[in-house]
């Protein structure tokens, strides 16, 4: 199979699955709108509550028979009328959101904001990616070097994706909270992008450790192989220069193998940054997403649903094009 | 000389640490973690919860209404990690007879796991789970009906990629020249995939179990700071005061409710989310230096 028909035949089955995932994200994110309110309402988990004396010790136990409030229906009709209002407005482009962050009651056009929201969110991947790529080149490169640089890239790259994205953030707030309140020195902010420059930092760096992580990991095993092979020994015996041996034969066969863990890397990315974006106050379309749970928004579940499908599906191409474009076996149009 | 397996070895020291929280109770006094008081004395001064570590006695701090938050992450163990267990078990449960019944029967069987897998794959799993329990939560009355959804979820989220590994490893087991005599013997198929070819993936199963666990654990910490979590709220009411308050001392539980303490109170969510933290780790750790182990021994 060609090198182009590899890739048009990859970009339909990705279209046909974002089409999939289009029709399941509207179906279920819309659930809620089927739900009647049918008595007294009480948030999900509600166990009820206790009343205490403060000074005193207190245990705190549910209120057997509290699940018993919940008064909820759903109504089919309703969800369906529901579904259909949302998709009218969407290909309209007319839905519209209230409670937007800062802007009291007032109903905004939701596609332009989430517009300026996927942007935000756009440039904290592409840094993130962009340098997580470059530290993970310079890591996996450590293999080669002598074995202490080896075990420090080899242990850097197992700890980075052992350790969760929630936990490195937790870890990075409390170390400027600590400096802060030790030293007075403000290390970075923790208030997002509304803490200027600074408040980029940890998003960044949180979300730069996965790709760093990976990318070294595949670049480490493909230049150990890479450095076998029989052509290196070859430059080496002409007299090549080792920088340039590593460079331009082991480098750029080890390459296409790397890619190969691309569409991985990008799925762990993608769904690290919504959790990085809420914990770091970045108000991209995780916080946006998690504004739309937590105020019952519906459509902007959905909506966020739909562009974050969209914007998988287009990197999970990107990352399979080039991995095929990176193929020898393609390039020339041959078969396998 | 021997290689150290520097994962394996980090990865069994941090599970030690694990089982030590799970005994922990037996063996040692802790405080109720349901226990709170919410006004302290001290000497003339009056002082409100939270308490900060090393105050009133309380080694890690205490949360919004003064329970103490070590006990808490102590008991929290049995209830996160025996979530997790549950949630692996299903899935091993649900994955390991259909990756065998696809791999052996290969054909549209194969095909059925293989798109269920690229189907589950295409969203991560994260938003497909946030999106899906967010759309659920208001129609399921009770914590029974969240609790069985909310597993549900993380089930059917890993499940279909797991069989498609025991599928892709059953089909490169039977070409092997042991099974090809079991068949030639007339062996029934039950019993080739149970005596032939169950034998030789349990390298295979061992690194997908302590993988897929660590998956759990981190896709339970990341919907927790979405707010989706298990185990309800309580309302804590005295005079003139409310708090709205995680009830079951899981750790998820107790970083999502608690994120918004970060800047106030960081210790309240830290400490939660930092034991969650090791054991994602911890069965990370243990996958990679299982999959080293079996890679040294060829």
């Amino acid at each position: 199979m060609g090198l182009w028909s590899t890739v048009l035949r990859s970009w339909s089955v990705r279209i046909g699955l974002l089409a999939l995932s289009a029709v399941v994200v509207v179906l279920v994110a819309m659930l809620p709108e089927g739900v009647v309110v049918t008595g007294e309402p009480a948030p999900p988990g509600f166990m009820g509550e206790v009343r205490t004396d403060a000074t005193k010790k207190f245990r705190i136990a549910p209120v057997p028979e509290e699940g018993a409030r919940f008064a909820y229906s759903w109504s089919p009709a309703q969800y369906r009328d529901g579904v259909a209002a949302y998709l009218d407005g969407l290909f309209a482009g007319d839905l519209t959101v209230q409670n937007w962050y800062g802007t009291a009651q007032r109903a905004l056009p939701l596609l332009p904001l989430l517009r300026d929201t996927w942007w935000l969110s756009f440039q904290l991947f592409a840094a993130a990616l962009v340098t997580g790529i470059a530290a993970g080149l310079l890591l996996g490169g450590l293999v080669l070097g002598s074995r202490g640089a080896r075990a420090f890239s080899v242990g850097l790259s197992v700890l980075g994706v052992s350790v969760p994205d929630f936990l490195l953030i937790l870890l990075g707030q409390m170390l400027t909270i600590w400096s802060y309140r030790t030293f007075g020195v403000r290390l970075w902010s923790v208030l997002g992008v509304q803490g200027g420059e600074r408040g980029w930092v940890l998003p960044l760096v949180a979300l730069a450790i996965i790709p760093m992580a990976y990318t070294a990991r595949l670049i480490s095993t493909a230049l150990d192989e890479a450095m076998r092979e029989d052509y290196i020994r070859t430059a080496r015996a002409k007299g090549v220069p080792e920088l340039w041996v590593v460079l331009k034969h082991a480098m750029r066969n080890a390459l296409p193998r790397a890619l190969n863990g691309m569409p991985a890397m990008l799925n762990v990315t993608l769904s690290s940054q919504l959790v990085v974006e809420v914990l770091t106050n970045h108000y991209g379309i995780g916080s946006g997403l998690m504004r739309g749970l937590s105020y019952g928004q519906p459509h902007v579940v959905a909506t966020i649903g739909l562009i974050f499908c969209a914007w998988f599906v287009v990197m999970d191409g990107l990352a399979v094009t080039l991995r095929a474009m990176a193929n020898p076996l393609l390039k020339g149009g041959g078969a396998r | 000389m021997r290689r150290l397996n520097f994962p394996l070895l980090l990865g069994l020291l941090l599970a030690l640490g694990l089982v030590a929280l799970l005994v922990l109770p037996e063996v040692v006094s802790l405080p109720d973690p349901h226990l709170g008081v919410y006004m302290q004395m001290e000497g003339r001064r009056v002082r409100l919860a939270p308490f900060a570590p090393g105050e009133f006695g309380y080694p890690l701090g205490s949360d919004a209404v003064g329970r103490d938050v070590l006990s808490r992450v102590i008991y929290g163990a049995r209830y996160t990690l025996g979530l997790a267990a549950s949630v692996i078990f299903l899935r091993v449960a649900l994955a390991l007879p259909l990756g065998l019944r696809a791999g052996w029967a290969g054909g549209r069987a194969g095909q059925f796991v293989q798109t269920l897998a690229v189907g589950f794959g295409s969203i991560p799993a994260l938003a497909l789970v946030a999106m899906t329990l967010g759309g659920l939560r208001w129609l399921l009355p009770g914590e029974a009906g969240w609790l069985a959804v909310y597993m549900a979820m993380l089930v059917l989220s890993g499940a279909p990629r797991m069989a498609e590994q025991v599928r892709r490893r059953t089909e490169e087991i039977l070409v092997m020249p042991h099974v090809e005599a079991a068949r030639a013997l007339g062996a029934t198929p039950g019993r080739i995939l149970r005596r032939h070819v169950l034998p030789l993936m349990r390298a295979d199963v061992a690194v997908m179990l302590a993988s897929e666990m660590a998956w759990v654990l981190l896709l339970m910490g990341q919907l927790a700071v979405f707010g989706i979590y298990v185990g309800g709220t309580v309302a804590v009411r005295g005079d003139g005061w409310v708090r709205y308050i995680e009830y079951l001392p899981e750790w998820g539980q107790m970083l999502g409710a608690n994120r918004y303490n970060i800047l106030g109170a960081p210790w309240i969510p830290f400490y939660p989310g930092l034991a969650l933290g090791l054991s994602a780790a911890c069965f990370h750790l243990l996958a990679e230096g299982f999959r080293l182990l079996g890679l040294r021994r060829g």
